[in-house]
């Protein structure tokens, strides 16, 4: 487990996922949308693609070009959120060890690590970011 | 009537071996509606402990034919509505584990765990969904003000849980709550009147 964050780390930018529709509820994105679950083998990380677009919107609209030229199948009716990787790092990282980073997997594609397994720490963590990214998503729909 | 199709023959059998007069009896109308103006709960806590108590969950077979039917007049429809999602929710994760082996087998005991905290949360707007790393049910709340609440109910009395809000600033309050005896799963609901 690291203590420190990489030098390799992503500090700033902004990053977008894709999540299917059963991870969306009630304009909430579920903190499942944040478990290590892609893959097989399973990945060590959560997928994102970071972007460099200037307004919200195109930044939403160029990580949905990303995940339609990654994924054969996505629903319309999934979402596509975004996260500001400065934020989240001083949101979840508010103690003396790091529990979270960024780093580039082939970028744009990049991924979040988990720099811890405690549950409590996890169920924190992955509820500030279901937080973070509720405040700034679009269905896939509304993009295309 | 509705079915339940992740549920085993023994499932079946410990159902019906509870007492039909002595359910529909505390289910009649009347009472439901004083229970709803009140906002207390519908459910004898004894009667429903000890129908989950008796449970015997068998996740891991793929396609049971058996299924246990809900007859209207027994449970409400909120207690249809629960064993729906959860099928659902079981269904599409065993699913997407059968791609991906990595995800952790759904716990039994975490199920049970969340059954008996069902009647004490079943008037709060929730969402249900699988902890892909523990297979252990998490339950998430909304708040008035957007505040998030979610926690995951484990296999042991323990339910690890974490709201999020913004004040001034984002703000976390986070925990673990240790129930030792199912009859305090109730106490759960100091935690959720955070929100």
């Amino acid at each position: 487990m690291n203590n420190q964050l990489n030098l390799s780390s992503l500090v700033d930018g902004n990053v977008t996922r894709y999540i299917k529709p059963s991870l969306f509820s009630n304009n909430q994105i579920l903190i499942s949308a944040f478990d290590l679950r892609d893959g097989t083998p399973p990945e060590t990380y959560v997928s994102f693609f970071k972007v460099n677009s200037l307004s919200q919107l195109e930044m939403l609209k160029e990580g949905c070009g990303y995940i339609k030229k990654r994924l054969r199948n996505i629903s319309k009716n999934g979402c596509i959120f975004l996260l500001d990787i400065s934020e989240c790092l001083e949101e979840v990282n508010d103690e003396k060890k790091p529990l979270i980073e960024f780093k580039p997997e082939n970028l744009p594609h990049c991924g979040l690590y988990y720099l811890t397994d405690d549950l409590s720490k996890c169920q924190e963590i992955k509820t500030t970011l279901a937080f973070l990214a509720s405040s700034n998503y679009k269905k896939v729909h509304e993009l295309i | 009537m509705q079915s339940i199709k992740f549920l085993t023959k023994q499932t079946i059998s410990s159902f019906y071996s509870v007492k039909y007069p002595q359910i529909n009896s505390l289910y009649n109308t009347k009472i439901k509606d004083i229970y709803r103006q009140k906002k207390i709960n519908r459910f004898d806590q004894d009667l429903w402990n000890n129908w989950i108590a008796n449970l015997k969950i068998d996740l891991t077979v793929k396609n049971i034919e058996n299924e246990l039917l809900l007859e209207e007049s027994i449970f409400e429809v909120d207690i249809k509505l629960v064993f729906e999602k959860l099928n659902l929710l079981i269904r599409d994760y065993e699913k997407e584990r059968a791609l991906c082996s990595a995800l952790h087998e759904i716990s039994s005991n975490s199920l049970k765990n969340y059954l008996y905290l069902y009647p004490h949360i079943e008037n709060y707007h929730s969402n249900l969904n699988i902890d892909s790393d523990t297979g252990f049910l998490n339950i998430g709340f909304s708040g008035k003000q957007s505040e998030l609440l979610n926690a995951l109910v484990t296999d042991t009395g323990e339910i690890h849980y974490s709201l999020v809000g913004r004040s001034k600033r984002i703000f976390k309050i986070t925990g673990v709550t240790k129930i030792r005896d199912i009859e305090d799963f109730k106490q759960f609901k100091r935690v959720i009147r955070m929100l």
